[in-house]
């Protein structure tokens, strides 16, 4: 935890609370609860069954297309000679040949990563990120979560409550032997934890990847994948091979908005091609969280529902009241409030309505 | 973008209500100058508000937080410090408060906050120096409190006061 607002009305937010925000919370209220709905015992992440997953090619994966290895993964290509190779292996050599047409996201920059060159997101073949921490506060079916914020984003959302993640100066190389190190002394002090999880991991699909192919064999935590919306069809199939419970930012309902605010094309056709990917062409868990902007109920949280709709079946709403007015939200006169009560309780209602499956509500039924 | 725990604002209610009390209290065990200047005391390094109300001792209150005053109505004052004397001893313990404390504190009162918005400074402020106070209790070290916009303080912690090996307790543990 490094941010806490406080409101002129006393209202306070606090931003990514950990477990030594906990006595501070039982001081404001004395029942407090850490909620958590795991998935039990037996349950094996995505990326443990992937490393336990053998495939034979004749020459190294990096001589084949990334097509051809991701049809060797899919069992479309039966391969039974040559060197042995573990699927995840060859999903880590499909993102890292993806870098040298980078199209991770909606820019579709097609720079060569690989030779730093960089596009919108500003990030080379590197991957940064924050130290990990142990966040208390998620929605209950993935809570507590060990978060690792990654550095580097194709969206400059005005509103951005982590623009410091833009400037991957200010962060640390993404470290394997680190991260475990770090999940390792985690889970030795709270045996509670439920998952472990990336925001922004669209750009960094690679490091992760890399980062998971070192797993210590104990470790059966889920992967969540925070991502934006602004995803490409390839990081959402890449990624539907590791990712247990996408958790994706639904921010607006038009393009305008999305452009004037998070200076983006084209942002709702490539929402829709990503929940397309997510919700009918895996099995991952999908939660869709909404993000109450203020004076953007109409032009972006109805019409973000009724688009939302055509997933009802498929995906888990969240919907957050958090927004606090960060970074450049100060010269947006709409931005620069928290949203009113109103605002919240029409985006829950209208929710209700169309009958989400609230992911507060249905916590048993997740896993 | 990860969750965030919103507290709504009523929450400080009971912290203002438990202060006035010990006003009143030490106001009546023989402190009249507490009334002349109607000062509410804010929790500082070494009273916690919510200690106040967890324990109900009354340590000696500080009535300074970073030039900022505020009466017992709530009001901040926004004025010239002149000097504050207070001894460092004079605790009390239920309601057998002890006249050990002397307070003298001068102040040129310039009350500019306007009345509409009266009611959200106080409870801006009040919130403030609870969650601060709160946090320095909890040995959180606090880096800075910037006001980064009309009416938006964001306080931000030390990275150092984050620690991975900090446990979650059973007891707030709740496993659906």
């Amino acid at each position: 935890m490094n941010k806490i607002y406080v409101l002129k009305n006393g209202e306070c937010v606090f931003h990514d609370p950990g477990p030594e925000m906990i006595p501070v919370f039982l001081s404001i209220d004395p029942d407090y609860k850490v909620i958590s709905t795991g998935p039990g015992e037996g349950f094996v992440p995505k990326y443990q069954q992937l490393r336990d997953r053998y495939v034979f090619l004749e020459d190294s994966p990096f001589d084949y297309s990334c097509e051809f290895l991701l049809d060797v993964l899919d069992g479309k290509i039966n391969t039974t000679r040559g060197d042995r190779y573990a699927a995840i292996d060859i999903l880590q050599a499909v993102a890292y040949k993806s870098l040298e047409s980078c199209s991770f996201c909606g820019w579709n920059c097609s720079v060569n990563r690989f030779l730093n060159e960089k596009g919108t997101c500003g990030l080379g073949v590197k991957v940064y990120s924050r130290h990990p921490f142990l966040h208390i506060a998620e929605e209950p079916v993935i809570n507590p979560s060990i978060v690792t914020n990654l550095g580097g984003c194709s969206l400059r959302c005005k509103y951005c409550i982590d623009y410091d993640l833009w400037d991957s100066t200010n962060l640390f190389p993404l470290n394997p032997d680190e991260y475990w190190s770090y999940v390792d002394k985690m889970m030795v002090n709270n045996a509670h934890i439920t998952s472990i999880q990336f925001t922004n991991p669209t750009e960094s699909l690679h490091g992760i990847i890399n980062l998971l192919s070192m797993a210590p064999k104990n470790i059966r935590l889920p992967l969540v994948m925070n991502a934006h919306l602004y995803g490409s069809n390839i990081f959402y199939k890449i990624s539907s091979y590791i990712t247990d419970v996408y958790l994706l930012d639904m921010r607006y309902g038009n393009d305008i908005c999305a452009e004037i605010l998070s200076g983006v094309p084209s942002y709702m056709a490539h929402a829709a091609a990503g929940l397309n990917e997510v919700c009918y062409n895996n099995t991952c868990r999908v939660i869709i969280r909404i993000l109450v902007l203020p004076s953007h109920t109409d032009c972006c949280h109805v019409p973000a529902l009724h688009f939302l709709s055509n997933y009802l079946n498929r995906i888990y709403l969240s919907i957050l009241d958090q927004y606090v007015p960060e970074h450049e939200a100060f010269q947006d006169f709409k931005l620069s409030t928290r949203p009113k009560q109103i605002e919240i309780d029409t985006v829950k209602s209208l929710s209700g309505k169309y009958m989400f499956r609230d992911v507060f509500s249905l916590e048993s039924s997740f896993w | 973008m990860s969750r965030a725990i919103v507290v709504q604002p009523g929450i400080f209610e009971r912290f203002v209500k438990k202060m006035r009390a010990t006003v009143s209290s030490i106001k009546n065990a023989g402190f009249p100058q507490l009334g002349i200047h109607e000062i509410t005391p804010f929790p500082s390094d070494k009273l916690n508000a919510v200690d106040v109300l967890t324990y109900n001792d009354i340590a000696v209150p500080l009535f300074v937080f970073d030039n900022l005053m505020i009466s017992a109505d709530g009001i901040p004052i926004n004025g010239a410090i002149r000097s504050v004397a207070a001894a460092d001893q004079g605790v009390s313990v239920n309601n057998d408060v002890k006249p050990a404390i002397k307070i003298e504190v001068e102040i040129e009162a310039d009350n500019i906050v306007t009345k509409n918005n009266e009611k959200a400074e106080k409870d801006h402020a009040m919130a403030k120096d609870v969650i601060i106070s709160s946090l320095k209790n909890n040995n959180i070290i606090v880096e800075s409190a910037d006001n980064i916009g009309t009416g938006v303080t964001r306080i931000t912690l030390d990275n150092l006061s984050h620690k991975n090996d900090i446990k979650i307790p059973e007891y707030v543990f709740v496993k659906r």
